[in-house]
Formats: structure tokens, sequence, C-alpha cells
């Protein structure tokens, strides 16, 4: 068996240091762990997105970016209806809206999160959900009300559980 | 020289007029039922607003439309009936179903402001929709048949036969 030439041999084992140096990941002291706010107590602030957005002709719908699932609206079990008298929300959907919300943009609700949920009109959500940005659904949500304080206080890992529940109220006019 | 410019223009100002997710959302609902013509009568229970919503192929233009049934789980026409729409600033319009169940608000005759809410009238009955309608115009978008994740099944008056 004939040996490889020595600058061979050489030149291989470089190309393989370097692979490796420039495959590897980031150290840990390197790493940013992410920070998204709080899962514990996120159904009320759940269960107002699906109420002030997640009907079945807005976020209650495959296809969108932001896709929440409630009882009154998508719902993820086939076996599931909208709307079922004496239904609730379940706890895997509660997950789902949950990454929704969190996956919409990482990278700044880290960052408003690490804040204590300074500055909350960084995220596209807020921004859509007030109306300050194009959004076909409207101003939702109104800064300073309810449901805004619910929202606002998922950022800052404090849910005001209240604010949240009273914010999925949308009250409705009589009929005639 | 000029002449092609022109003509790549004219091409492309005409391939820009097409939508193919709109057209594909027309052909999806396939051809009309044998021996209903098209006209008020047509097409109950179908997003009336897939052809009646501005973009065509169909006229005239509805604002909202949709179709009622008798009760849920069965295709009985809710003739005769009403539909009341009120939102958020009291304003309300009522509509009346035609023998085939459908009801239509005729462009601009619409006059409320999302989110609304509706309910269903007749004979004395009256059942109310517990989310109001954020943004569809045809019932269609949301109550279309069968029910499922996604679909709360027909608009209907009963909830039992």
């Amino acid at each position: 068996m004939n040996r490889l030439p020595r600058w061979t041999a050489s030149f291989a084992a470089i190309a393989l240091g370097v692979a490796a140096w420039r495959c590897s990941g980031p150290s840990d002291a390197q790493r940013t762990p992410f920070t998204p706010p709080p899962r514990a107590g996120f159904e009320p602030v759940s269960d107002m997105l699906q109420a002030r957005c997640g009907s079945l002709d807005c976020h209650g719908q495959v296809a969108r970016n932001l896709r929440l699932y409630g009882v009154n609206g998508l719902r993820l079990l086939p076996s599931d209806l909208p709307g079922t008298e004496g239904d609730t929300t379940t706890p895997a959907e509660h997950d789902r809206d949950y990454a929704a919300a969190v996956a919409l943009e990482p990278e700044i609700i880290d960052q408003v999160v690490r804040e204590g949920g300074n500055d909350p009109g960084r995220l596209t959500l807020l921004r859509k959900a007030r109306g300050t940005e194009a959004h076909v659904g409207g101003a939702v949500i109104a800064a300073g009300s309810d449901a805004d304080r619910c929202l606002t206080s998922w950022l800052a890992s404090a849910v005001d559980a209240g604010a949240c529940s009273r914010g999925a109220e949308i009250a409705r006019p009589a009929f005639p | 020289m000029k002449r092609l410019g022109l003509t790549t223009l004219a091409a492309g100002l005409l391939i820009g007029c097409f939508d193919p997710a709109h057209d594909d959302r027309v052909d999806a609902l396939g051809p009309e039922a044998p021996g209903v013509p098209q006209g008020p009568l047509h097409r109950p229970g179908q997003p009336c607003t897939v052809c009646h919503g501005g973009e065509g192929p169909g006229s005239p233009t509805f604002d909202l439309a949709g179709t009622a049934f008798e009760s849920k789980g069965q295709l009985t026409p809710l003739a005769g009936g009403t539909i009341l729409l009120v939102d958020s600033q009291g304003r309300s319009l009522a509509l009346g179903t035609n023998e085939a169940g459908n009801f239509w608000a005729s462009e601009s005759e619409l006059g409320l402001s999302f989110p609304f809410w509706a309910a269903v009238e007749h004979g004395g009955e009256r059942i109310e929709m517990k989310t109001p309608i954020f943004r569809a115009r045809s019932c269609a978008d949301c109550h279309a048949d069968p029910a499922g994740p996604s679909s709360a099944g027909h608009v209907y008056l009963k909830a039992t036969p």
C-alpha cells in the first residue's frame, strides 16, 4: 500500500482542523438564552387574544402566521368544533397560541421581556393590534385598554388576569 | 424597439389584471346545480362574495351575503326569515331570506362597521351568533358545511330539527 505524500497528509490535517473550527457552534459563554414571556399564566392572555383576534374570519385560520386556536374559533383536534356549548379552550390550544405569539418576532420579544416589558410597541403584535401599523382587522386593541394591559403585563412577566378577563369581553349592543 | 416595448408593457398590464388565487376560489365552487339558473336562488350555502365581492365574475356586488337554513344538521332553507345585524355603534340592518334561504346586502347597503353581530329570526324564534363578525363578507367563510375544526357549519335557526 502506497503512503500519501507528507504534504498531502499535512494539508488534510489542516483542512480537517479548519472545518472543525468553522463548523462548531458558539461556546456556551457566547450563547444568549431565549427569554420569552412566561408560559405559566398565559391562559387568560390566550383567551383575550382568541376573543379579539382569533375568530374564524381573522387569525383563527390555518393560513395565518399568528394562528390562534380557541373554543369559539379554530380548533386543534379534528373532533372539536368551534362554538360548542359548554366546551373550553384546551391546554394544547393554549400551547399553540403561546407558540404563535412568541415565535412571531423572537429576537424582539426576547429584548422586550429582558427589559421588563419596556417599549412593547417594538413588537409587530402590539402595533398591529393597536392599529398603529397597517392591519386589515384595524385597531382591535386600543392602547391603554384592558386588552392592551393584558398583553403588556404578559410581556412584563406579570400577567394582569383581571385585565385579560375584561379585555376578552366585547360589548355587544342589543338587537333591535 | 419601441413597438416591442409597448407590446411588453401591454402584455404585462394584461397579465397583472388576473388574480390566480381568486380564479382558483371561483373554480373550487364548481358548476351550477342542475335545474337552478343563475340568480337569487342559486348556490345556497356557498361563499357568495367569492363571485359577488367585486372581483367578479358574479354580478351584482354584495357587501355581505349568505344562506340560512331551518336547523342544524339538515338542509331545508329558512324561507321568509330575517337576518338581524347590529354593530358596536348600535346601527342595525335587517335582511330577508328568500326561498333558497339566501340573503344579501347589496353594494353600499350594509352601512355597518366591523365588528358586527348577527341573529337569525323567524316565527318568533331567534338565535344569536356567539361571536361577532370581524371581517368576513360571506357567512360561508366560517359557516361552511360540513362543520369541522375550522367551520361552525351552516347558519341555522334551530339547534334541533
